[in-house]
């Protein structure tokens, strides 16, 4: 489903160099997996999602999802993927401010092309949102608005979730509520999942994790930096 | 509720203009007030310039006193200003029997009832001039038109509601233009008939019988056989030949003709001041362009994080683009139909002070292909204005503007 090949991307330096962030050699997932990375802040694990998402256009080396080459495609075409087929949850949640939770869920459908208010809804009633649907998202708790972020990047039934430190800002209790309710939700959906986490109990809660410094050649002299 | 494709665009763009209620309203209502002054402005005075052509009661020329020609129409048409003196009444006779001269109405004025002119005529013109072409005047149910040498009146229709006068009531009319209450003459007068109302200044006076006003108790003597001056309708080129031996040739009269051309001069006085405020107006109108392009751009900084959100979510750059410059359209699409109304409201009050003053009304409510001009030209100014906000979002960095605030 996710398949990374001799994947590299640099930044300038102050000094104008060209310095590797990212530098994976191989890198695959299949339908439905899940994989847990950890690592050091600062050592290129979100620049690495960004790539998958599309968000980055890579330097060098080849993505392919779900059958398409990634790195050949054009800025809209992988906007258009990332709307129907990449879930992606932040640690900070991101979520519209300016829109009640059930807006920032069918907002997200729009960009998809399928709007259905009743699954919106339906689907708020899963994350046990259906009674704040109606809520701005700074009317919710941060356990709350962590749910609506997870809702929000599932609600198009993506083939992939990328998510970069989900609980990174809950506490414990809420922190492994929240992983259990995203294994949860993409196994329902068979939705492949990369998280990135440097919480060990998260990671350890993962069946397939990986050291990032393991994979990303480039994360070790980012992390001597 | 939210659909796909452009619908989701204005969906943002309106939430946009909806999350910054204040300054979207302070752009919009300056907006609204440049368009409709403008609008209004240009309006007026052209509806004016047209009513006021079309108020002349049918007649193509007025001969009066030596004199200013505006004054001699303002005077006998408009019955505004004063005479600027009499005619003998052979000056009519002689007119009235000119070939080329399709009609002649001799009109005296020197009297006047609360404020409102009397004007003596002979009857005929109420009853055979055509004041529009294919209308002749016409009385209220009840009424007739007042007999030459009688004590009668008909009443114009403005003066009729504002008086309340009606068939059957009397009155003392007074001396002179402006009413003043010791200068009331002895005569008494029937009201015999009201005019229905013919958006005219005929609507704003009293007629009479002429020798009601040239007998009029207490009046010089010497008025008996006097006039303020003569309506004319003219044939074919009858109006060079009159101008030729009335202004080039002769000393003791003025013929006002063309009318249509002394009025256009006398509105082109005031262009200066149409010029102004349409100067002003067009001022409005960037500093309302100016108003949106602050509003979108202090904005900004705060949407830069929403438009990142949105591009993660599988937005594109043009469609995040969109969404300002629809904003943008939006708050001046509504700044100008605002304006629109506006407008409206500012011809309609125009045209009841007109009214009220002259008794000429004009066209109010009639759509003017400007009005679709001005509001496409201002919902252009609008979107220019949502560019360079538009190009600060387009070249908005997503992976830097996902980063968690710190």
């Amino acid at each position: 489903m996710l398949k990374i090949k001799n994947l590299k991307k640099v930044y300038p330096d102050d000094s104008g160099r060209k310095l590797p962030v990212v530098e994976i050699e191989e890198f695959n997932l299949k339908e439905g997996e899940s994989i847990a990375l950890y690592g050091e802040s600062g050592s290129g694990k979100t620049t690495f999602l960004h790539l998958v998402a599309g968000i980055l256009k890579i330097d060098e080396g080849s993505i392919h999802f779900n059958g398409l080459e990634m790195h050949r495609l054009g800025e809209h075409q992988r906007d258009l993927i990332r709307a129907r087929s990449i879930g992606y949850v932040f640690q900070s949640f991101h979520l519209l401010q300016g829109y009640t939770v059930l807006e920032n869920l069918l907002i997200a459908m729009a960009f998809a092309g399928k709007v259905e208010a009743s699954r919106a809804k339906r689907f708020l009633e899963v994350v046990g949102l259906a009674n704040r649907m109606n809520h701005a998202p700074h009317q919710l708790s941060v356990g709350q608005q962590q749910r609506v972020a997870l809702a929000r990047a599932l609600i198009n039934q993506p083939k992939l979730l990328l998510a970069d430190e989900p609980t990174g800002n809950l506490d414990l209790g809420n922190a492994s509520i929240a992983i259990e309710l995203i294994k949860e939700l993409c196994a329902d959906n068979k939705t492949a999942m990369i998280i990135v986490s440097h919480d060990p109990k998260v990671i350890s809660s993962f069946e397939n994790k990986l050291d990032w410094s393991d994979l990303n050649r480039a994360a070790d002299n980012l992390a001597s930096l | 509720m939210i659909r796909s494709g452009f619908q989701i665009i204005l969906f943002l763009a309106f939430r946009g203009v909806r999350k910054h209620a204040f300054s979207s309203f302070v752009a919009v209502l300056t907006i609204a007030m440049a368009t409709g002054l403008f609008l209004s402005t240009w309006r007026v005075n052209q509806e004016t310039r047209k009513a006021f052509n079309h108020s002349t009661c049918g007649f193509d020329a007025v001969l009066g006193a030596r004199g200013s020609k505006l004054q001699i129409i303002l005077n006998s048409l408009f019955h505004m200003e004063a005479s600027p003196g009499n005619l003998d009444w052979e000056q009519y006779e002689l007119l009235k029997n000119t070939p080329g001269v399709e009609a002649a109405f001799p009109i005296a004025v020197g009297d006047n009832y609360l404020g409102y002119r009397l004007v003596g005529t002979e009857p005929e013109m109420l009853e055979s001039h055509q004041w529009k072409k294919g209308s002749k005047f016409e009385l209220r149910r009840g009424g007739r038109i007042f007999t030459s040498m009688a004590k009668e009146a008909v009443v114009g229709s403005f003066v009729a509601r504002k008086l309340g006068l009606k068939s059957g009531d009397r009155f003392h009319p007074y001396h002179g233009l402006n009413f003043k209450e010791e200068n009331r003459h002895d005569d008494v007068y029937l009201v015999v008939g009201v005019l229905e109302a013919t958006g005219t200044p005929a609507d704003r006076v009293i007629w009479i019988p002429i020798k009601g006003i040239q007998l009029m108790e207490g009046h010089d003597e010497s008025m008996a056989q006097s006039i303020s001056a003569v309506l004319l309708k003219l044939r074919g080129s009858m109006g060079f030949s009159l101008n030729t031996k009335y202004n080039k040739q002769g000393t003791v009269a003025t013929l006002a003709w063309p009318i249509a051309s002394t009025l256009s001069r006398f509105f082109d006085k005031f262009s200066w001041f149409q010029k102004i405020l349409e100067l002003v107006a067009v001022s409005v109108a960037v500093i309302g362009a100016l108003i949106i392009v602050l509003t979108l751009r202090s904005s900004m900084n705060e949407k830069k994080r929403e438009f990142a959100i949105l591009r993660c979510l599988g937005a594109s750059r043009g469609e995040v683009t969109g969404v300002v410059l629809c904003q943008s359209l939006l708050l001046s699409l509504m700044g100008a139909v605002g304006g629109v109304v506006l407008h409206f409201m500012i011809n309609f009050s125009s045209l009841w002070i007109i009214r009220e003053k002259t008794g000429v009304i004009f066209e109010v409510w009639a759509f003017d292909p400007l009005i679709a001009y001005v509001v496409s030209a201002v919902s252009l100014i609008g979107l220019l204005s949502g560019i360079l906000p538009a190009v600060h979002a387009y070249r908005n960095d997503l992976a830097e503007n996902l980063k968690p605030s710190v």
